[in-house]
């Protein structure tokens, strides 16, 4: 009998050396780590599948560093808040414990709050996937003679690494109309004041059997210019300077639908409630891959959320004791958090540093 | 939440549990100073990725890309080997892990020829 109750007692090895829940926690991880090798492994692809410089910096499509950099370390620091709440709850310390839980509940809260902004910032700038006008660039602009007075401007380090790119990238003669035919629907209305100044100059000059010349054109919105005072005023020769461009005044020909891409995106710069639609070249792969794999992350950050919350009330309701369900718990839901500061180790220099 | 007695993972009295295993209180164990030395080591790598991004980010990009990689390649083993205590699991959960380290990288390899060489054989810059 004796014997019979030491045998009952005696734990039989069978397989790996692993408790059930940490078996199924390293399982399911192991699937997690090959769904996040999947995105990962796509936005590297991609990448570096498009021609050397051409991939949207952090800067194009409005992504802070800073603001990267501080998700950063509030998500190694809950890392470490979980790792000393296992510690904590190890050693039969259930107020540090439940402390330590309610820090990486912050932290996580703190995460989602920044990512949240990030994704708010994305959506006014209309950096959404199939939303970016990321065809503009006209490979006949490499034939452009630069060095001819009205495209000077062409040699500015913001053109020239376009017109680098035109020829190696895919350009959409429709697009190029809607995109300059959606920036002039919007800047009218605004540009409206001067367009009417302009309009009596005009008619003037007509009454008089003349027409006016460019340069008058040109004195007279400097005049304006010069007269302008208030923000709106500014704001109204802004969105005409624009406005002037697509219709090709004073031009020989209305700017192209680059040109006007990178002044759209100069204005949406200036004017944040302008929401003109944006040029950034790759800009709706990017958007694609940016939202998929902050959004997953973000979701498991939000699962880990709701785990943690259940912990707080569990503890809250003194339940958080040291026992061998509770240390086991607190270990497994650890492992989880720990794989997603893992993943945003690697998202956070791959989308916001190189 | 309950603490349902027959997955608690305990032994109580006679009774053992299926879930108790053999990894039941850990045998060895990681002090948290070294946690607080990990925590440490962690936001040094993360100011280095951070400091390297700023010196050869525009200049370099190619030393840049090696620096952060590897900065994040030990990141992610400082968390993986202490927080996720794999300095002591790793004998009993290394058969999940080393065909993931195989896989993973396959992955990636896999799509190389048609997602990258083909684009940059195919770009009008490297036509002879």
């Amino acid at each position: 009998m004796t014997t019979a109750v030491a045998d009952e007692t005696k734990y039989i090895q069978r397989g790996i050396p692993v408790s059930n829940g940490k078996l199924a926690m390293w399982l399911f991880l192991v699937t997690e780590i090959m769904f996040f090798t999947g995105l990962i492994g796509t936005y590297i692809v991609l990448r570096l599948g498009t021609p050397e410089g051409a991939w949207p910096k952090p800067s194009d499509v409005h992504l802070s560093e800073a603001l990267g950099a501080i998700n950063t370390f509030v998500l190694i620091f809950s890392s470490f808040t979980v790792v000393m709440a296992h510690s904590a709850i190890a050693r039969g310390d259930s107020k540090k414990c439940l402390t330590y839980i309610a820090i990486t509940f912050a932290c996580g809260v703190i995460f989602m709050g920044i990512k949240a902004y990030e994704y708010s910032a994305k959506f006014a700038h209309g950096i959404m996937p199939g939303h970016i006008a990321d065809n503009l660039i006209d490979p006949s602009l490499r034939q452009i003679d630069v060095s001819h007075p009205q495209y000077e401007h062409l040699q500015a380090e913001e053109y020239t690494r376009f017109i680098k790119e035109a020829g190696r990238h895919p350009y959409d003669p429709a697009t190029a109309q809607w995109f300059k035919a959606q920036v002039r629907q919007k800047l009218t209305p605004i540009a409206q004041p001067v367009l009417e100044k302009i309009a009596a100059a005009e008619a003037q000059a007509k009454q008089q059997q003349k027409t006016l010349t460019t340069e008058e054109r040109q004195v007279l919105v400097q005049q304006i210019r010069d007269e302008a005072r208030s923000s709106e005023q500014q704001k109204a020769l802004d969105c005409y300077e624009v406005v002037a461009a697509i219709q090709g005044t004073g031009r020989d020909r209305p700017a192209s639908a680059l040109e006007i891409g990178v002044m759209s995106n100069k204005l949406n710069e200036k004017y944040h409630d302008l929401h003109l639609p944006a040029f950034i070249p790759y800009g709706n792969l990017w958007a694609s891959c940016y939202f998929a794999m902050t959004g997953f992350h973000a979701a498991h950050v939000m699962g880990g959320l709701v785990v943690f919350a259940i912990i707080l009330i569990h503890g809250l309701r003194g339940r958080l004791v040291k026992n061998a369900w509770n240390v086991s718990m607190l270990e497994l839901t650890g492992l989880y958090w720990h794989f997603v500061d893992v993943v945003w180790i690697f998202l956070f220099p791959l989308l916001y540093l190189v | 939440m309950s603490e349902p007695s027959h997955a608690a993972g305990a032994v109580t009295g006679h009774t053992v549990h299926h879930d108790a295993g053999p990894d039941h209180g850990h045998e060895e164990h990681i002090p948290d100073s070294t946690f607080i030395k990990v925590f440490g080591a962690l936001l040094v790598f993360t100011a280095i990725s951070f400091a390297a991004n700023q010196v050869f980010g525009a200049k370099n990009p190619i030393v840049n890309f090696i620096i952060i990689g590897l900065v994040a390649c030990c990141k992610a083993f400082l968390v993986m080997y202490f927080f996720m205590h794999l300095k002591i699991d790793w004998r009993k959960v290394f058969v999940f892990l080393i065909p993931i380290c195989i896989l993973a990288p396959m992955v990636i390899i896999v799509l190389w020829p048609d997602m990258v060489l083909a684009w940059r054989l195919a770009s009008p810059d490297s036509a002879p």
